[in-house]
C-alpha cells in the first residue's frame, strides 16, 4: 500500500453488528450447553429419549453444531468485527454485507435447529446439515469474506497485525474445507450423497473435522487472543517475533494432522503415520502461542486477582496449552488404541471447547459489554462466581471423562486368564462408567450455571447503559487504487522461488518412481545449499519482501492459502485417485439391495453413527470382540462412511447374520428387553412409518453416478425388489409371532443391519486364505507390493 | 507412482519427512523473526494499543 498521512477525520465504527453477534452467542451458548447437559443425561437415563425428535442420535448433532457454529461462530464474528475495525482504523467494508452476514448466519442456525431433530442429516460429524443449508453457509461465508477483505482494502493502517493474519487464515481455510467436505449430489431437496465414499470419505471428513477444530475453533480465537489480551493487560504482546513463528508454523502444520482421527483403522498406514507425526510436531507452535499469551501478562500478574477478564483469558490460554498438549498425546498410535472410541476423547474435546473457547468467549464479553453499552460491568462478584463455578465444572467434567475413557478402554481390552476370550461384555463396561457419566452431567451443569449467571450479569449491564458506536479520530491515508504488491512481486522472488523449488523436489522424492526419487532428493539437497548461499548474499532483499508482504493483504492471503492447501493435496489426491474399487485387491463390499439402502439412510438419519462404529481396528482386542479386522474395500461403496468416532454401543461392522431378525426387532422396539441395562434409545416409531419407496430410484441413480456399480434398473424394478425383501423379512418375523408391515422403516433397518459385514472375496485373497489355513491372522500382507507377489511367492 | 505410496511399506520414512518439513518451516520463520527490525517489531506489537 502506498500511503501518506493526511489530516485526521472522525470515523464511527459499526459496533451494532458486534453487539448483535455477541448477544446471539450468549443466547446460543445457553442452547448448546443445555442440549449438551440434556444429551449427557440421556446417556445415563434412557427414559429421557422422550420422542423420536428428542432422541440422543438426533440431538447430539444439534449440540455439536450449536456449540461450534452458533455459540463459537457468533462469538468469533463479534471479536473479528470489533478488532478488525480498530486494527484497520476504518469502519467495516459494507454495512449491508454486515447485516446480511448476521441475519443469514442466524437463519442458518434456525434451519439447523429445525432440520436436525427432524432427522435430516448427511451423517458426517459437524457436517450433518443438509445440502440447501450447506449452500447457504457457503454463500454467507463468502459475504463475510468480501466484507472482511473490503475492510482490509480501505484500511488506514498499512501494517497487518498478527490477529488479522489469523482471521485471513480462518476465512480461506474454512471455505476450502467446508466446500470440499460438502461436495454432494442431491437426490431430493432434503437428501444428498457425498461424492466421496468409504476410505476417501473418511479421510476427507477428518481432514475437515480436525481442521474445523483448527481453523474455526482455534485460529480465529488466537487472533482474538492476540488483540484482546494485550488490550485487557494494557501492554503489548510478549513477542511479536514469536507470534510470527507461531502463525506460519501453526497454519502450515495443522492441516496435515487430520488422519490421527483414523489411527489403527483400514486407512493406509502412511497416512496414519503422517497424521501422527504432524500432530506431535504441533506441540511446538501451540505451546509457542500459549507462552506468548501467558507472558503478555508479564509485570501485571496482580491483575489476575482483580480483573475477571484477565482471569478468563489466562485460564483460557492455559486450557489451550493443556488441550494442545493432550491432542498430540492422543495422536500417538499406542495411546490412541486405548483412547479412541472412548470418553477420553470427549474429555479432551471439552477441555478445548469449554476451557479455551468458552472462557475466551466469557473474557471477551466481559470486556466488550461495558464498552459497547458505555457503562460499567454490573457485578464483578458475579463474574468471579462464574469463573470459579465454570472452572470447577470443567475440571469435574474432564477428569470424569478421563477416568471413564481409560477405565472403559482397559476393560474392553481385558482378556480371560487363558487369553482366549474377552473378559467383559460391552454392557459390563457401560455399567462401570455410569457414575462417571453422572459426574459429567454435574460438571456440565455447573458450567451451564456459570453461563446463565453471566447472561444475567450481561442483562443487568446492558440495562444500565445505552448502545454506543465508538467514534475515533483517524489519520486517513491516501493510497493508490489498491495495495501495490503485484503477483509478479509476490511469486517471482528469491524466498518464494526457493520454497516452491525445494517443495517440488521433495515431492519428487515422494512421488517419482525408484531412481528418479533419489535423483530428486539429491537435487533437493543441492538446491538447499544454493538457497542458503543465495540467502547469505541477498538476505536484505528477503527481509524487505517479507515486510512488504505484511502491508499487502491479497498476496498475504494467497500465500497463506498455499501454505494450508499443500498438506491437504498431498494427503487427499493420492487417496482419492488410487483407492477406488478397481484398485483394491482385497475384499470388496457387497452392494446394498434397495431395501438395505433405504434402511441405511434411516440408520444415518437417526444418527446411529454417534454411538456405533463400523470399523474393527487392527488391534487384537477389537478382533477378539467384534471379528476379523475391517478391510479398506469393505466400506468402499458407503456414502457416507460410517466408521464412527465414539463407541457408546458396540461396533457393528460385522453385525450382519449374528442374530435373528426377531432379536433386532425386539431390540429396536425396546433395547432393554434384549440387552438389560443398555442405554440405547427405543426406536418403536420405525415400526409405524413406511420407508420412502419413491426416493429409492433417484438415490440409486445418484449412487451409480458416483461409481457404485448398480446394474441398470427401472423405478418399478427397484421398488419391487425392496418390497420382495421386505415381505421375506416380515414372513421370517411372523414365525416368531411378530407382525410387521413389509414396507415399514423397521424392516428396512433390519435388512441393513443384517447386511453389515458382507463382502466379495476376490480370488487372490481366497487363494491366500486357503494357503494360510491354521494361521489366525495373515502374517504377510495380502495386498501385493514390490517385494511380494499375489500368489505368495517371494 | 502413487501405488508405491499406498501399498508399499515405505511409511518408515514418513517420520523423517514430517520432521524435516517441520524443522524447515520453523527454521525459516525463526530466522525471519530474528531478523525483524527492532523498531518494526515494536511498532507491530503496539498496534492493538493505539
Amino acid at each position: 500500500m502506498t500511503s501518506t498521512a493526511a489530516s485526521k477525520v472522525p470515523i464511527e465504527f459499526n459496533d451494532k453488528v458486534v453487539r448483535q453477534f455477541m448477544l446471539a452467542s450468549l443466547i446460543f451458548g445457553v442452547v448448546a450447553m443445555l442440549a449438551g447437559v440434556f444429551i449427557a443425561s440421556q446417556l445415563n437415563y434412557h427414559q429421557l429419549n422422550l420422542a423420536e425428535w428428542l432422541s440422543f442420535g438426533r440431538l447430539r448433532p444439534l449440540h455439536t453444531n450449536a456449540a461450534i457454529f452458533a455459540f463459537v461462530g457468533n462469538m468469533m464474528f463479534a471479536g473479528v468485527y470489533y478488532s478488525t475495525q480498530r486494527l484497520c482504523k476504518c469502519r467495516m467494508g459494507n454495512d449491508t454485507l454486515s447485516a446480511i452476514h448476521f441475519w443469514g448466519w442466524q437463519l442458518i442456525i434456525v434451519a439447523a435447529a429445525i432440520t436436525l431433530p427432524l432427522g435430516l442429516s448427511r451423517g458426517k460429524e459437524y457436517a450433518e446439515l443438509i445440502w440447501p443449508i450447506n449452500v447457504a453457509v457457503a454463500v454467507i461465508w463468502v459475504v463475510f469474506a468480501v466484507n472482511f477483505f473490503l475492510t482490509l482494502h480501505k484500511r488506514n493502517e498499512p501494517s497487518l497485525y498478527v490477529a488479522l493474519w489469523f482471521y485471513i487464515a480462518t476465512i480461506v481455510t474454512v471455505a476450502m474445507l467446508y466446500i470440499v467436505n460438502h461436495l454432494s449430489i442431491p437426490t431430493s431437496w432434503t437428501h444428498s450423497y457425498g461424492i466421496f465414499g468409504g476410505v476417501q470419505d473418511g479421510l476427507v471428513q477428518w481432514w475437515y473435522g480436525h481442521n474445523a477444530v483448527a481453523f474455526f475453533l482455534t485460529t480465529p480465537i488466537l487472533g482474538i487472543m492476540y488483540y484482546f489480551l494485550p488490550k485487557a493487560a494494557e501492554r503489548p504482546v510478549y513477542s511479536y517475533r514469536l507470534s510470527s513463528v507461531h502463525f506460519w508454523s501453526l497454519v502450515f502444520l495443522y492441516i496435515w494432522a487430520g488422519p490421527h482421527h483414523l489411527l489403527n483403522t483400514a486407512l493406509p498406514k502412511w497416512l496414519q503415520m503422517l497424521g501422527m507425526f504432524f500432530s506431535l510436531m504441533l506441540w511446538a507452535p501451540s505451546w509457542g502461542g500459549m507462552l506468548n499469551g501467558l507472558l503478555t501478562l508479564r509485570g501485571a500478574w496482580d491483575k489476575l486477582r482483580t480483573d475477571p477478564v484477565i482471569k478468563f483469558f489466562i485460564a483460557a490460554v492455559t486450557f489451550y496449552g493443556m488441550a494442545t498438549f493432550e491432542g498430540p498425546l492422543l495422536s500417538i498410535r499406542a495411546v490412541n488404541s486405548l483412547s479412541h472410541y472412548s470418553d477420553w476423547t470427549i474429555g479432551h474435546v471439552h477441555a478445548g471447547a469449554l476451557g479455551w473457547n468458552g472462557f475466551m468467549a466469557a473474557g471477551l464479553f466481559y470486556w466488550l459489554a461495558p464498552r459497547l453499552w458505555n457503562t460499567k460491568l454490573y457485578s464483578i462478584a458475579l463474574a468471579n462466581f462464574h469463573f470459579w463455578i465454570a472452572t470447577l465444572g470443567i475440571l469435574l467434567y474432564v477428569v470424569a471423562m478421563w477416568i471413564s475413557g481409560v477405565m472403559q478402554g482397559l476393560m474392553l481390552n481385558q482378556v480371560t486368564a487363558d487369553g482366549l476370550a474377552v473378559q467383559n461384555t460391552f454392557l459390563d463396561t457401560l455399567q462401570a462408567i455410569r457414575p462417571l457419566m453422572g459426574l459429567r452431567i454435574v460438571g456440565g451443569g455447573m458450567f451451564l450455571l456459570g453461563w446463565l449467571v453471566m447472561c444475567f450479569n450481561m442483562w443487568k449491564t446492558i440495562r444500565s447503559g445505552t448502545p454506543v458506536n465508538e467514534v475515533r479520530e483517524v489519520a486517513v491515508l491516501q493510497r493508490g487504487t489498491s495495495d501495490t504488491m503485484g503477483m509478479k512481486a509476490t511469486f517471482f522472488n528469491d524466498p518464494t522461488a526457493c520454497t516452491f523449488g525445494a517443495l517440488i523436489l521433495i515431492l519428487g522424492w515422494l512421488f517419482l518412481p525408484r531412481g528418479a526419487d533419489i535423483a530428486s532428493l539429491i537435487c533437493a539437497g543441492i538446491f538447499a545449499v544454493l538457497a542458503v548461499k543465495r540467502f547469505q548474499k541477498t538476505s536484505h532483499t528477503w527481509a524487505v519482501w517479507y515486510e512488504t508482504l505484511l502491508h499487502n493483504y491479497l498476496p498475504f492471503t494467497i500465500l497463506t492459502f498455499v501454505a494450508v492447501v499443500i498438506g491437504g493435496l498431498i494427503q487427499i489426491i493420492p487417496t482419492v485417485t488410487v483407492n477406488s474399487a478397481k484398485n483394491v485387491e482385497d475384499r470388496i463390499q457387497k452392494l446394498y439391495e434397495p431395501l438395505e439402502l433405504a434402511g441405511r439412510d434411516i440408520y444415518v438419519s437417526e444418527g446411529c453413527y454417534n454411538c456405533h462404529s463400523q470399523m474393527i481396528r487392527t488391534l487384537v482386542p477389537d478382533v477378539m470382540r467384534y471379528g476379523d479386522y475391517s478391510r479398506l474395500g469393505e466400506s468402499i461403496y458407503d456414502h457416507p462412511f460410517q466408521w464412527g468416532s465414539k463407541r457408546t454401543g458396540p461396533d457393528l461392522a460385522r453385525e450382519g447374520g449374528q442374530r435373528p431378525d426377531s432379536w433386532h426387532y425386539e431390540h429396536l422396539m425396546d433395547p432393554r428387553s434384549m440387552s438389560p441395562q443398555s442405554n440405547m434409545p427405543p426406536y418403536a416409531h420405525l415400526n409405524t412409518k413406511p420407508f420412502d419407496q419413491k426416493a429409492l430410484p433417484s438415490k440409486i441413480a445418484v449412487l451409480r453416478q458416483l461409481g457404485v456399480p448398480y446394474p441398470p434398473m427401472d423405478a418399478t424394478e427397484i421398488k419391487m425388489k425392496a418390497l420382495e425383501q421386505g415381505v421375506k423379512i416380515a414372513t421370517e418375523l411372523k414365525k416368531s409371532n411378530i407382525v410387521v408391515r413389509p414396507d415399514s422403516e423397521m424392516v428396512a433397518v433390519i435388512a441393513y443391519l443384517q447386511k453389515l459385514g458382507q463382502f466379495e472375496q476376490p480370488a487372490v485373497e481366497d487363494a491366500l486364505t486357503k494357503k494360510g489355513q491354521g494361521v489366525p491372522f495373515p502374517l504377510s500382507p495380502i495386498i501385493p507390493d514390490k517385494g511380494r507377489r499375489a500368489d505368495g511367492a517371494e | 507412482m502413487y501405488k508405491r505410496i499406498i501399498y508399499e511399506n515405505w511409511h518408515v520414512i514418513v517420520p523423517i519427512v514430517s520432521f524435516a518439513t517441520t524443522v524447515l518451516v520453523f527454521g525459516i520463520m525463526t530466522i525471519r523473526g530474528m531478523l525483524l527490525r527492532k523498531d518494526k517489531a515494536e511498532h507491530m506489537s503496539r498496534l492493538p494499543l493505539e
